[in-house]
């Protein structure tokens, strides 16, 4: 059990994630107090001495293991679409130094850990707008390791006596999440930093964003995102948004809403005059058009009406005419399963609206019937299995929709 | 924190992530062709081979055996849902809600219900049902399918599930293990379990 437990300390050490829970303020050690060079992205770096030796070695030993998870995204496409973006946002020399890794997991982060291994979670892919959001996370990130953010704050701890007092504070709030997150807990586990640590790492990413041609705005338009999403899931759900209690992404400290006007002062003074920013929404779409269906599915998954609402609202552009067929079947099985007085009759309403499209998966007509069923309207409920069935007659529930749709199965 | 640390490092099936039998409870022979009743209803069940019981249940329309240890066999009995009820212990009932039975729900409901529940207590999206059928329990209409997921242990595991709406309460039968051996050993005796259940 001890040693579960110094594992597990290190653990919530190492890594640097995006949007840490929790706003438990653990350690504060000061930006730049800790000599630069070399930096840990420059070819051929070694660890400096032996408690980096070990951490090191710990990393590689996590990420040994991470390496047999099922929840690895292997599709080489995918894989390399994310690393262009990263290698386009960092240059092509320093992100030599990253080891990429995306997970098959509806939650919105991503981390990395002080020996180059990020980790890029599949919710993050399904909350981005466009390629220079993505390229915005994915330099925040890249910024806290090359400035080492996680070693100094590894070396700070050290320095304490009770390592279990230091542990009470720290950061672990994954509800149900648990069980598949301990596979990655060592490497991709949740930590806040210090607002300094933070603010380099913003700076850091409006820097890499304007260099590499990228729309630096686009780093506030996340955290409006997804501070806006939060608050839907409160309001549906009945608690406090999260939005400023998050540390990481949502630091307590600087403050969101404070944060958020930084970094767009920031992109304003970054950016040239008269100069062109691409944003890539077109280009991102494409790269994670495949994935789209499965990732909404997985959000709709958690049963979080008001934030998945809110996030297929702000896919669709906040534009009636971007509401897809695909948009519009999510919104269908988000009304159907949260059954409340009304909520069949509105998702048959989206299923109609996604089969008018054109462009929909076949689960709309499977959906559209089970909804038509629960409101009572039977025969046409029915038609609506027969035409699902017609379209996927191997579907993995054939035998028991055929048996609902009044056909001797 | 202890307690999450104890939780995630323990190999968890899904049922013991949220209704895990607490480490004192004692464990009682069934023997085989020893018919019971189970999870505090008339449902009566008569094993083919011999199994353990917990004495203490996960929750009160509940009851859980195993033959080796819950992480590598465990079968699970539930009997009398109600309307408004939920399959596990409500732990975080605000922020993680998990989904309520209902007594209109269709077969194919009950199917994405429980695969709901259990996305919800595995945090993950790894879930997936391979196949559903009509089938019927104690003589009444209702479903059988069967499922694969990873849980954090990544283990690939397998679960088949049987159950039934009977006078608006939801009686279930489910079974998992992992995909390796442990499945395929006990999956014939516990569907003879299933097709056998009968109401008293």
């Amino acid at each position: 059990m001890k040693r579960l437990f110094a594992g597990a300390a290190l653990a919530a050490l190492i890594a640097q994630p995006l949007a840490a829970q929790d706003a438990d303020q653990p350690e504060t050690v000061e930006a730049g107090q800790v000599d630069m060079t070399p930096l840990p992205s420059a070819h051929g770096y070694e660890p400096q001495d032996e408690l980096e030796k070990g951490l090191w070695y710990e990393m590689d030993e996590a990420e040994k293991r991470l390496k047999e998870s099922r929840f690895l995204i292997e599709d080489p496409e995918l894989n390399a679409y994310v690393r262009s973006v990263l290698c386009k946002t960092v240059g092509e020399d320093r992100c030599q130094a990253t080891r990429l890794y995306l997970v098959r997991t509806p939650q919105f982060n991503a981390s990395m850990a002080p020996n180059g291994a990020m980790l890029v979670y599949s919710g993050l892919l399904l909350r981005m707008r466009d390629e220079a959001q993505l390229a915005a996370v994915l330099g925040h990130e890249f910024t806290h390791f090359e400035k080492q953010h996680s070693l100094r704050i590894f070396r700070s701890v050290r320095t304490k006596t009770d390592i279990m007092s230091w542990l009470s504070v720290l950061p672990v709030r994954l509800p149900y999440a648990a069980a598949m997150a301990s596979q990655y807990a060592l490497i991709g586990s949740v930590y806040s930093f210090n607002r300094e640590m933070e603010r380099e790492a913003d700076a850091g990413s409006i820097e890499e964003l304007v260099e590499a041609g990228y729309d630096p705005r686009a780093a506030s338009a996340i955290w409006s995102q997804l501070g806006a999403e939060m608050d839907a899931t409160a309001r549906e759900r009945g608690h406090r948004s999260d939005k400023n209690r998050n540390g990481g992404l949502f630091a307590t400290h600087p403050r969101s809403s404070d944060r958020m006007g930084r970094l767009a002062v920031l992109a304003r003074e970054a950016m040239a005059e008269g100069a062109d920013y691409d944003r890539g929404a077109a280009e991102y779409r494409a790269a994670i058009g495949d994935w789209w269906p499965k990732l909404i599915d997985d959000q709709i998954a958690l049963k979080d009406f008001g934030g998945t609402e809110y996030l297929l609202a702000t896919l669709a552009g906040d534009d009636p005419m971007g509401w897809t067929g695909d948009l519009l079947y999510a919104r269908g099985e988000l009304y159907r399963a949260r059954a409340g007085a009304g909520d069949f009759a509105q998702a048959a309403d989206f299923y109609r609206q996604a089969i008018a499209t054109g462009q929909t998966p076949a689960e709309s007509w499977r959906g559209l019937g089970i909804a038509l069923l629960r409101s009572g309207a039977t025969a046409e409920g029915q038609a609506a299995l027969r035409s699902y069935l017609d379209l996927r007659p191997d579907a993995p529930d054939a035998a028991l929709l055929a048996s609902m749709a009044g056909e001797n199965a | 924190m202890m307690n999450f640390l104890t939780k995630t490092a323990a190999a968890l099936a899904l049922a013991g992530m949220l209704a895990a039998t607490p480490a004192h409870a004692g464990w009682r022979l069934v023997e085989a062709g020893d018919s019971r009743k189970v999870a505090r209803s008339n449902l009566v069940v008569t094993p083919p081979e011999d199994w353990n019981r917990a004495t203490e249940r996960p929750t009160s329309r509940s009851e859980i055996w195993t033959t080796e240890g819950t992480q590598l066999t465990e079968l699970m009995f539930y009997g009398k849902i109600k309307d408004g009820e939920t399959l596990f212990k409500r732990n975080q009932r605000k922020r993680n809600p998990l989904p309520e039975f209902s007594a209109t729900m269709l077969p194919t409901d009950l199917v994405e219900w429980y695969e709901d529940t259990a996305n919800i207590v595995l945090g993950g999206s790894l879930f997936q049902i391979v196949e559903v059928r009509p089938a019927t329990l104690g003589g009444y209409p209702g479903v059988h399918f069967r499922y694969s997921y990873t849980g954090g242990d990544n283990v690939a595991r397998l679960g088949e599930v049987r159950a039934a709406i009977i006078d608006k309460k939801l009686y279930l039968i489910s079974f998992e293990a992992p995909e390796i051996h442990y499945f395929d050993r006990y999956i014939t005796g516990v569907r003879a379990m299933m097709d056998g259940a009968r109401f008293e």
